[in-house]
């Protein structure tokens, strides 16, 4: 089996046995409290205290490689672009102006616009492996019990749950087809031409479409010879009471995010300002 | 909800996120390359109806909002619908809606440039106006400068939408045969 899918892994960590609800509510506050403040300091702590929730629960660089090279790639064109647009918006933004370079143009380097920049990539580097961790250490099925404790339909709540364990099959479709395509002449690298690369895809995805879709009437009618639809209400086999331990995470997640109003009020705003 | 349509659904979900993580084909003379996930957005419009296809995108982005790395470079969590692409997100819930709409049509006519407006116009263009829109709102741009800097989307969008066509005539095709 390919590890490099992204999915739940079975375990027995600190994590796994967290329970769903307390991670999911967990991981929305300290999302938000993340994106809104430009506090360097609480985004180092997350970043940091990011890295080791990784060890926590059990998690191998081989699982994320793929996907993380894959975020690293768009963040950058995502910092590059925000350069381009606004080669000085750090300075209007700090005050002060520290040019480290001329450059050309209007394409100067500053260090205020630098900062901010790091800024940025701080966010990403914060909050991606709270959601990666969520990902491979919650079980779909308690994912969707948690999402039916708070009101939401089961079926769809089921929907949800059958989405998540969908993806990994479909990583792997991915690979398979395409390595099978590849060996029958498909040209997929950068060398092929843009034509090639066009028809390269459509002969991946089509395939890939195909084969998912193949899947549903085999797993709805499973699903309705176990008799899954016929009431209002159902039981969860994975269902768990809240224990001192998932309290403690939600009580965790809005100190944190406390922690943000209160920087808020110290820095004068949104944005720790170093050069003051 | 009949059981077939929540593995539909959820199936649409998955190919939607799983989209989202094929890399992208750069365009050698246009800054930004190619990027599936919408592909699947128009696609669940085609596929499942408006009903079922709204609902596919709507739990889709909840799980986005939720804080899951979904879009495509791996973005999530609220702040994405308070930032300068929320015209997309709620472009592609609108857009799934209508093009679902317009799926019966889709399937009566043998006419590829009806199909083709059936898909483009919502999926496409209604994507890209709403985009402009918030990206203007959020940033400060202007209306116009914004539409202008979305035309450099359209020509990936369009093959995504010929290749979305392609991809629905067989899977109807098929939908049908076993439904009957």
């Amino acid at each position: 089996m390919n590890q490099q899918t992204l999915g739940y892994h079975s375990g027995k960590t600190v994590l796994h046995r967290l329970n769903a609800t307390a991670k999911m509510l967990f991981l929305l506050i300290v999302t938000i409290a993340t994106m809104t403040t430009y506090d360097t300091r609480f985004l180092v702590f997350v970043g940091v205290a990011s890295l080791g929730l990784f060890k926590l629960g059990n998690i191998q660089w081989h699982q994320i490689s793929f996907v993380m090279k894959f975020i690293l790639f768009f963040s950058l064109l995502n910092i590059l672009a925000i350069y381009l647009f606004e080669p000085e918006y750090g300075v209007s933004l700090y005050g002060t102006r520290h040019v480290l370079w001329i450059g050309w143009g209007r394409f100067t380097f500053t260090q205020e616009e630098l900062f901010y920049l790091g800024n940025v990539a701080l966010k990403y580097f914060s909050t991606i492996p709270l959601a990666l961790t969520f990902l491979l250490t919650t079980n779909p099925s308690s994912f969707a019990s948690s999402l039916n404790k708070l009101g939401i339909s089961y079926k769809i709540s089921y929907a949800v749950a059958l989405a998540l364990r969908y993806i990994p099959d479909i990583q792997e479709d991915f690979f398979s087809i395409s390595q099978a395509q590849q060996a029958r002449g498909l040209e997929m690298s950068k060398k092929g031409k843009f034509s090639q690369r066009i028809t390269g895809i459509s002969q991946i995805v089509l395939p890939l479409i195909f084969s998912s879709l193949d899947r549903i009437e085999t797993i709805s009618t499973a699903m309705e010879l176990r008799r899954f639809g016929q009431k209002k209400k159902r039981t969860w086999y994975v269902e768990e009471p809240f224990k001192v331990s998932d309290y403690l995470v939600i009580v965790l997640a809005l100190s944190l995010f406390l922690i943000t109003l209160a920087l808020f009020h110290v820095n004068g705003g949104r944005f720790y300002n170093p050069f003051m | 909800m009949k059981t077939k349509d929540i593995s539909m659904i959820a199936m649409m979900i998955a190919i939607i996120i799983v989209l989202g993580m094929i890399p992208p084909i750069p365009l050698g003379f246009i800054p930004v390359p190619i990027v599936l996930q919408n592909l699947g957005v128009m696609l669940a419009g085609i596929v499942l109806g408006a009903k079922k296809g709204g609902l596919a995108i709507a739990l889709f982005l909840t799980l986005v909002a939720m804080g899951m790395p979904f879009l495509t470079g791996g973005s999530g969590g609220f702040s994405v619908f308070l930032g300068p692409t929320v015209g997309y997100l709620i472009g592609w819930f609108v857009s799934a809606i209508l093009i679902g709409l317009g799926r019966s049509k889709f399937m009566e006519t043998k006419n590829w440039g009806i199909k083709f407006l059936i898909v483009a116009i919502p999926g496409v263009l209604l994507v890209d106006l709403l985009g402009s829109i918030g990206l203007s709102i959020v940033t400060g741009m202007s209306l116009s400068a914004s539409i202008v800097s979305n035309l450099v989307f359209i020509p990936g969008d369009t093959l995504k939408v010929i290749l979305v066509i392609i991809i629905a005539e067989r899977l109807l095709k098929i939908m049908n045969r076993t439904e009957r």
